[in-house]
């Protein structure tokens, strides 16, 4: 990079910032995105038939845990399938050589990648959110408003949880050769995550330790617990995600750079 | 396919020796974020429950409150068929996929203490067998409410169907007086639990205990509110300083 102009933290952060904006597009683009969304939609909006089989819990608390339920098994199929087929539609078609040409490092591409992912999770988070909110809204008044902090936690919660499953799948594609494989390791082990309370206790699963937690990133929880948490727990949780999608974006910067074309 | 790839094999233990040390650091974090999800390890054993059924993916997606209805209405009609292991099993799911309502606890236990005993005395069955059954699907129902308190904490709802199952099926006076005890002695307790508490006392011929705890109680109830019925509290108060008197 020997132009003055390519470098310094500015200049990298632009490229990153272009690179996700890209990124973006593409995914909206995406068939796979759009149908998860409809899917999400017609499962929020078949809440409403489904009430009828609501015991135990209040219609209003019903709505948002199936809304959230519904947000967050969509989510993590779109942050795995739509990440890994992303990242192999820009190699197998060259569009990633292009861009690598030019004065982008690598780490740049992935960061930039990952932002863009995490934006389209952001937009599905709150598509599905706000439908949510209207369903509470309009089946609750205010009570169903009064919910709506948590809501908004809960969603902030699941995404989280949604950009963590992307950065694992991002690293899962810095080093595999297809998108099939990678969108499928990338589920695995987004479902490896989430079982991590088995360990808890040890015995022979103790080596799943060295993965995340993804329950700890429990929207369900939150919904009950029926108030935002606690500062100091929410610090604990944005302090546990940041620090391992740092770890995910740094290892797959570094498969990547090592990676042959 | 896609023709690049990545040859290092040092990358593939570098990654692994990364997880393990980031795993190792963020511990600390990690149990400061769990307090969110606190009953990690009962999660655990709720998804070993729910594997066998095969509802764990939808548990996984968080569809809770749907699994645990979905078994709800099927333990109901297994308990229409008054298929025992069924039932029981059901009941089981219900609270594993979704242990928040109160609802699957209490009429849970209801059905194992109350239903089920009658189920099993069907048939050519010796009368002496009732005795049995009714011990042994008693202390399934407690077990079943223990846990419910496992995760509920002390909920007074819980206790105070402990304490009807210690009361109705057992005939156990003494127990089912301290479960009332333990359920008034929440917040937000009914007010009946710490009146039944008393007559239980009296009942067990401890005039002395009874009058002293309604004396206690009657300080702590409202004036205004109907449910508390402190006029009764004072009518059983009279009641048994007449009665020691006389003693």
């Amino acid at each position: 990079m020997p132009d003055a102009v390519h470098r310094g933290a500015t200049a990298s952060l632009r490229r990153i910032r272009l690179i996700a904006r890209h990124t973006l597009g593409e995914a909206l683009r995406l068939r796979l995105t759009s149908l998860l969304v409809v899917v999400g939609a017609g499962l929020v909006l078949g809440v409403l038939e489904l009430r009828e089989f609501n015991f135990g819990s209040a219609e209003l608390k019903f709505i948002a845990d199936f809304g959230l339920g519904a947000l967050g098994g969509l989510g993590m199929l779109l942050a795995a399938l739509a990440t890994a087929q992303l990242f192999f539609n820009e190699i197998q078609g060259r569009a990633a050589y292009c861009v690598l040409t030019r004065p982008v490092r690598r780490r740049e591409y992935i960061w930039g990648k990952l932002a863009g992912i995490g934006a389209l999770l952001a937009l599905f988070t709150a598509a599905l959110g706000a439908l949510i909110a209207v369903l509470l809204f309009w089946r609750g008044g205010n009570a169903g408003a009064a919910m709506l902090p948590v809501l908004s936690c809960a969603c902030a919660v699941q995404w989280f949880k949604l950009t963590l499953v992307a950065a694992m799948t991002l690293l899962v594609c810095s080093y595999s050769g297809s998108a099939l494989f990678a969108s499928c390791a990338g589920l695995i082990l987004a479902l490896t995550a989430q079982v991590r309370p088995f360990v808890s206790g040890g015995g022979h699963l103790t080596w799943l330790r060295l993965w995340p937690n993804l329950a700890l990133f429990d929207a369900g929880a939150v919904l009950s617990a029926a108030q935002p948490p606690a500062a100091l727990v929410l610090l604990g949780l944005i302090v546990y995600w940041a620090a391992y999608m740092t770890v995910f974006g740094v290892l797959a910067s570094y498969v990547f750079k090592l990676r042959e074309f | 396919m896609c023709s690049s790839s990545v040859n290092s094999k040092s990358a593939v233990s570098l990654t692994v020796a990364v997880l393990i040390a980031a795993s190792c650091l963020l511990e600390p974090v990690e149990r400061t974020a769990g307090a969110l999800s606190r009953k990690e390890r009962f999660r655990g054993e709720r998804l070993a429950a729910a594997a066998g059924h095969g509802a764990i993916f939808a548990l996984l997606g968080g569809m809770r409150s749907l699994v645990a209805s979905g078994s709800w209405l099927q333990a109901n009609l297994a308990w229409e068929r008054r298929d025992l292991a069924t039932t029981t099993e059901l009941i089981k799911l219900t609270v594993a996929a979704d242990e928040r309502p109160l609802y699957f606890w209490l009429n849970g236990a209801r059905i194992l203490a109350n239903d089920i005993p009658e189920w099993r005395m069907a048939g050519p069955v010796p009368r002496a067998f009732r005795p049995v059954a009714n011990e042994e699907q008693a202390q399934l129902a407690l077990h079943f409410l223990e846990q419910g308190l496992r995760w509920h904490g002390p909920e007074p709802a819980l206790y105070i169907e402990m304490a009807n199952i210690h009361l109705r099926r057992r005939g156990d006076l003494e127990e089912a007086a301290r479960y009332y005890r333990l359920a008034a002695e929440q917040p937000g307790a009914p007010y009946y639990a710490a009146r039944i508490h008393g007559e239980l006392l009296r009942e067990l011929r401890r005039p002395v205990e009874a009058l002293a705890w309604l004396q206690k109680i009657l300080a702590t109830l409202p004036a205004d509110d109907e449910l508390a019925r402190r006029d009764i509290v004072i009518e059983r108060i009279q009641f048994l300083e007449q009665e020691l008197a006389v003693r």
